[in-house]
């Protein structure tokens, strides 16, 4: 082996020991061990919850402006909440009752008194540079994990420099002499991520976030260095206790409401509210930038011992439950049976999430570019999403498209089916408004075999995705129809929907949209289609998705709505957020239940409503089966809507129980589509009624069509390539026609 | 002819010369920089760039949310006057509505006297951008108050294209100097 190779080997065995050292999960029933290196020692346990009680002398600032340090320290606060590890609650306390206003001696000596206790050290910058480290907390860190400390950094010099940490401890196992494995035991990181400013503020006074790992246990002394700026000469150092507390194996058994086997999503803290396994270390299958774990029966966690407490529960038709447990040395076992207060796929509505991500936002691409399928699979089963949609997309593209197989991933467990498809974003036609393809059979075009050969006009990706049977939609609908430029004539209704104002068109959302609905386009067998399907919705300004959906449906276009969350980029929080909820009278079928929500048999829903079997009878009444459960509301409405007003709105008990609902005929006086809603958390797709054979067509959307495209080709005109230039004017053109005829029609 | 002119002298001479002359310039440089303080040194090295200096970076991603970096300017300012700063955009998304700024630290008036509040600014907020894949604008800023304070600078493009993880906005921390005739 050359020395370049041993190098690069000894590096990747490092990132090796140091990924399995981060992950203190075992999946599938393999618990990961830590380090093989570590030393024998006398172990005295504590717990996981408690903090020294010595008194911790560090260095004191007499004043400093409250302005700055007020800000720095609630970012701090918002930092130790995003990465799990929230201050204590009386610390929290304690600052929120201090204000900008008051004496600043007082407030700079009351965030010291507050924060000091749960420093790890002080470093203090003189004047002239110099740096001193001072001891503070004991740390108490369990096997395999980390501990989140503070570090408090007092700074005459008012550097605004980045502050640097290294330890003799700390210096990789892999590249090390036999007889100094043993002092390389610890693990360290400074925290310089969002919200924090990686730099120091200058301020006299701040903390920063210090992170600690051990890979053996017992008690160990260990040195901590800073230096301002990193520079030899700049480094001072201090001596510091860790206390490496064992951990236990945490094992689950998880089961559904009937007793069969599930995946369960589980959010563990401490009693000091602290998030396991820690947040700032995990790789897929648990997410960084998430709170909770998914878990099945035989999986485990390692935790050391203390008490915590597990929120669990298995999406949003589940009834979350809180537990208590405590951790000795004896392994623990979670028995979680979910209960339900809605089972909809027992009632033949299958859910679904048309837009998730496996790479790109919130995902990491490092060590991997994005997920793999087996993580997305374990996240749409701990949210209890029936079809999960995995669209790959502009950022790692490349590596992700090796997943697409033009049907169910293999991994998918019946009745959790995963997908792999396209949402076009980040190439093509994304800036005239993102695409999503579902139900492709050839993911790329001809000509290329990535994404830079895509076509710029939309209506030219959706030409390609239909000659395949694709099923097709827009993706984050109201981004870009939020600024209003312009209005027409018309009567606004209650939420603003419909609304007359003309949006912007100046995002990535439903946009061209609005030309392509007016388009029908060649099916796989030659016959006419229509060019797009769905609108998406859910995961945008409600008023201004259901907005153009509204307006187009107001034309006698019949385009239907799916629900989608767009995870991880208009959140990470999980997956699932928005649903749509597809009517399957028997198993669950993929091509079945897509082929359902092109034609509309579903509704879409945020997961706490659900309006199931839309009916019209023969007596001209509506039906609707009803159940809602929202903690923060007791009773929602439930509106009858016709062309976009309601008609009869009824009160319900948002209680969770199933109830069925009827409405009178409405009076109507020209043809209209008529849908049910719970604003904003659930809407049915549209029942035509069509009087007089005549279709549906109301004057004041239809110009509020014209004038969103005469805008939509206002801003969108300079996205389409020279080649399709022509193209797109041919096509708006069309679309001219189509509403000036519908006007005209109407005259 | 003169033979003692600068430019007919022999090339060594000349070299040693303008060294000379250098260093002395250079030494009184160096010495009217040491006199002065450190904080007004660095604002002079500040203002000495034609071009403002990159203070902050935004970056709309294909899915359009807006994420906001820190850059290496300088954070020095001067109590009471107005310091221009340049921020890069790279619009991935191509997208064309405004990019607004929000800040909880902007003064509301002149006579705003809230310790929380200290900064004004001046950013085209209601301009759109233009689609283009790169363009840089210019963000003034301006403080009531000396010595350190921090803001955080939140950017979107509109209702809720902030990315995710608080990367829409910036927390940055100024050194204030005082007004010229406080040095």
């Amino acid at each position: 082996m050359t020395r370049l190779t041993r190098a690069k080997f000894n590096l990747l065995a490092f990132i090796a020991l140091c990924c399995l050292s981060w992950s203190d999960v075992a999946i599938a029933g393999v618990v990961q061990d830590s380090f093989g290196q570590s030393q024998p020692s006398q172990v005295t346990r504590g717990t996981a919850d408690q903090l020294s009680d010595e008194p911790v002398n560090l260095p004191m600032i007499a004043r400093v402006d409250a302005q700055p340090l007020l800000l720095l320290t609630s970012r701090l606060r918002e930092a130790m909440e995003t990465i799990g590890t929230p201050l204590p609650t009386e610390v929290q306390a304690r600052i929120a009752g201090l204000s900008v206003e008051d004496d600043e001696e007082t407030i700079t000596a009351a965030i010291q008194e507050a924060l000091d206790p749960l420093c790890v050290a002080a470093v203090a910058i003189s004047a002239a540079g110099e740096v001193e480290v001072t001891a503070g907390q004991q740390v108490t860190v369990e096997e395999h994990g980390w501990r989140v400390m503070l570090l408090k950094v007092i700074n005459h010099a008012n550097l605004q420099t980045q502050l640097q940490t290294r330890s003799p401890n700390a210096l990789p196992i892999p590249t090390g002499p036999q007889d100094d494995i043993a002092n390389r035991w610890m693990l360290l990181n400074l925290h310089n991520e969002r919200p924090l400013d990686s730099r120091l503020s200058g301020l006299e006074l701040e903390y920063r976030i210090l992170l600690i790992s051990s890979v053996s246990t017992g008690r160990r002394q260990g040195k901590l260095a800073f230096s301002p700026n990193g520079e030899s000469g700049q480094w001072s150092d201090t001596t510091i206790n860790v206390e490496t507390l064992p951990a236990t194996k945490v094992e689950f058994r998880v089961t559904d409401a009937d007793g069969s086997p599930c995946m369960g999503c589980f959010e563990i803290r401490d009693l000091q509210g602290r998030v396991y396994p820690a947040q700032p270390k995990r790789l897929a299958p648990d997410f960084f930038f998430q709170t909770q774990i998914y878990r099945e029966t035989g999986e485990s966690v390692m935790l050391p011992r203390g008490t915590y407490t597990v929120i669990c529960s298995h999406g949003p038709e589940s009834i979350p439950e809180t537990q208590t447990i405590h951790i000795d040395e004896q392994p623990v076992t979670i028995e979680y049976q979910v209960q339900r207060w809605i089972d909809t796929a027992k009632l033949g509505y299958w859910s679904g999430d048309h837009h998730i991500h496996a790479a790109g936002c919130l995902h990491y691409e490092n060590p991997t570019q994005g997920v793999h399928p087996p993580d997305m699979l374990r996240h749409i089963m701990g949210e209890d999403v029936k079809v999960g949609c995995c669209l790959t997309w502009g950022p790692c593209f490349d590596y992700q498209k090796q997943f697409f197989t033009g049907r169910p991933d293999d991994v998918s467990r019946y009745p959790y089916l995963l997908r792999y498809d396209v949402e076009v974003s980040g190439f093509g036609s994304h800036e005239s408004g993102h695409l999503n393809l579902l139900k492709l059979s050839e993911q790329i075009p001809v000509g290329g075999d990535s994404k830079t050969h895509w076509p710029t006009l939309g209506l030219n990706t959706l030409k390609f995705a239909k000659r395949q049977g694709a099923v097709t939609g827009t993706a984050h609908s109201g981004n870009g129809l939020g600024q209003v430029v312009g209005r027409v004539a018309g009567v606004d209704g209650p939420h603003n929907l419909p609304c007359f104002a003309i949006p912007a068109f100046n995002g990535i959302g439903a946009h061209e949209f609005i030309m392509q609905v007016t388009h029908e386009v060649d099916g796989p067998n030659g016959t006419k289609v229509p060019a797009i399907d769905f609108i998406a919705t859910m995961d945008t300004t409600r008023e201004h998705e259901w907005n153009i959906w509204y307006h187009v449906l107001n034309c006698g276009i019949p385009i239907v709505a799916s629900g989608e969350t767009d995870f991880p980029c208009i959140t990470g929080e999980r997956v699932g957020l928005g649903r749509v909820y597809v009517n399957l009278p028997s198993m669950l079928d993929y091509n079945e239940w897509v082929e359902a929500l092109r034609r509309g048999e579903s509704y879409v829903s945020d997961g706490s409503a659900h309006l199931l079997n839309f009916a019209r009878h023969a007596d001209g009444t509506f039906s609707v089966d009803v159940a809602t459960r929202k903690n923060e509301f007791p009773e929602v409405e439930v509106e009858l809507i016709a062309n976009g007003y309601p008609v009869e709105v009824q009160k319900v008990r948002a209680d969770g129980e199933m109830r069925s609902l009827k409405f009178m005929a409405p009076k109507l006086e020209q043809s209209s589509w008529l849908a049910v809603r719970i604003f904003p958390s659930a809407h049915t797709n549209p029942i035509w009624v069509k009087l007089d054979d005549k279709p549906v067509r109301v004057a004041t959307s239809i110009d509020w069509c014209l004038a969103s495209l005469e805008q939509c080709w206002k801003e969108k005109a300079r996205t389409y390539a020279p080649a399709e230039i022509e193209e797109a004017k041919a096509a708006y053109d069309h679309a001219r026609r189509v509403y000036q005829g519908m006007l005209d029609e109407i005259k | 002819m003169k033979s003692n002119s600068f430019c007919q002298m022999r090339p060594q001479i000349q070299y040693r010369r303008l060294v000379g002359l250098l260093s002395v310039l250079v030494a009184g440089l160096l010495f009217f920089a040491w006199n002065n303080d450190r904080e007004a040194r660095l604002l002079a090295a500040q203002q000495g760039n034609a071009a403002p200096e990159v203070l902050i970076s935004v970056s709309i991603s294909p899915e359009a949310r807006v994420k906001a970096s820190l850059e290496g300017a300088p954070r020095v300012l001067r109590q009471g006057e107005w310091k221009e700063f340049s921020v890069t955009i790279e619009n991935m998304a191509g997208i064309t509505s405004p990019l607004v700024i929000e800040c909880e630290q902007l003064l509301k008036d002149e006579a705003d006297q809230s310790r929380s509040r200290w900064l004004r600014i001046e950013w085209e907020s209601s301009k759109p951008l233009t689609g283009a894949l790169k363009e840089t604008r210019q963000l003034r800023v301006w403080s009531r108050d000396q010595g350190i304070r921090s803001a955080v600078l939140n950017f979107n493009a509109g209702q809720g294209t902030q990315d995710l993880g608080f990367r829409s906005d910036v927390l940055l921390s100024f050194q204030v100097l005082g007004k010229p005739k406080d040095d």
